[in-house]
């Protein structure tokens, strides 16, 4: 368990962010930022799969 | 000068350059105010966020009235031709052999899936970001709360994250696909409105996008 920004807990690569209430019991904050990092490789992973498949083929065009 | 070489057709009339570019101003405040405080920039985000998400919210409102008012709606909707060219393309580079794709209308098949993907998430944005501001104090209203319970907050701010990542994940390949040098003379016309008559009638069906050449 890795505390962050006070009261908000995060898990790594947990989809979700939840805080302790008061109760003791888990509430949803919203996604994992432990997310952030994938969103943008998955961006870049797709550009250089593009790029070096138009790299290979030599085409011009889609 | 050839005649051939000054034919315009038009594009992106001014006010779909204008929508397009304001809207990535607002996008790109967004995400720079979403995101830079948790990458470790602390500033105080929240007041540029909600307004920027305003604007983005009326930009939209506006695109929507006008694609579907005075711009050709269908012309950014998959039609079976599209499927069909889609199909054939996707045989010719697995290596098939068979008739070649067809010429796009306005907008290629791919094109209209991004459109679709990106109109997606942007109006999951504009929901749940519109019901997040019930949580802070406007010039309009006070904040509350307790609209809704924790839990359909949670569920409210997990779909808002997971969209707004997913936003850098498609600009990202948006921003590649506009930068690449075979689609310049189309990013072009972002900017300046047009494209020449010869890119029409290179990469385009003069039949599925019937254009009077001659400019704005």
């Amino acid at each position: 368990v890795t505390p962050r920004d006070g009261d908000r807990l995060t898990y790594p690569m947990e989809l979700l962010r939840y805080a302790s209430s008061v109760y003791g019991q888990p509430v949803l904050l919203g996604a994992s930022w432990s997310l952030l990092p994938w969103f943008f490789g998955a961006g870049v992973a797709f550009i250089v799969a593009h790029a070096a498949y138009k790299a290979v083929t030599g085409s011009r065009e889609p | 000068m050839r005649a051939a070489e000054t034919e315009r057709v038009v594009r992106h009339r001014l006010p779909d350059r204008l929508y397009h570019w304001i809207m990535a101003a607002a996008v790109l405040t967004l995400l720079g105010t979403a995101f830079l405080p948790i990458l470790g920039w602390k500033f105080e985000w929240v007041t540029a966020h909600w307004i920027a998400g305003l604007v983005l919210a009326a930009l939209v409102a506006v695109h929507i009235v006008r694609a579907s008012l005075w711009l050709d709606f269908w012309s950014i909707v998959p039609s079976y031709e599209d499927l069909r060219s889609g199909w054939r393309a996707i045989g010719l580079a697995v290596g098939h052999r068979g008739p070649l794709p067809l010429k796009p209308g306005k907008y290629s098949l791919l094109q209209k899936l991004y459109h679709f993907a990106i109109a997606a998430v942007i109006l999951a944005l504009i929901g749940t970001g519109g019901m997040m501001l019930l949580k802070i104090d406007t010039p309009w209203w006070r904040r509350n709360p307790y609209w809704l319970s924790d839990h359909a907050w949670g569920v409210i701010y997990a779909i808002h994250d997971l969209c707004a990542m997913s936003v850098i994940t498609l600009l990202m390949a948006h921003i590649y696909f506009a930068l690449r040098p075979e689609k310049l003379w189309m990013s072009h016309s972002m900017i300046r409105g047009w494209i020449s008559g010869a890119d029409y009638r290179t990469h385009h069906d003069p039949t599925r996008w019937p254009q009077q050449q001659g400019g704005e």
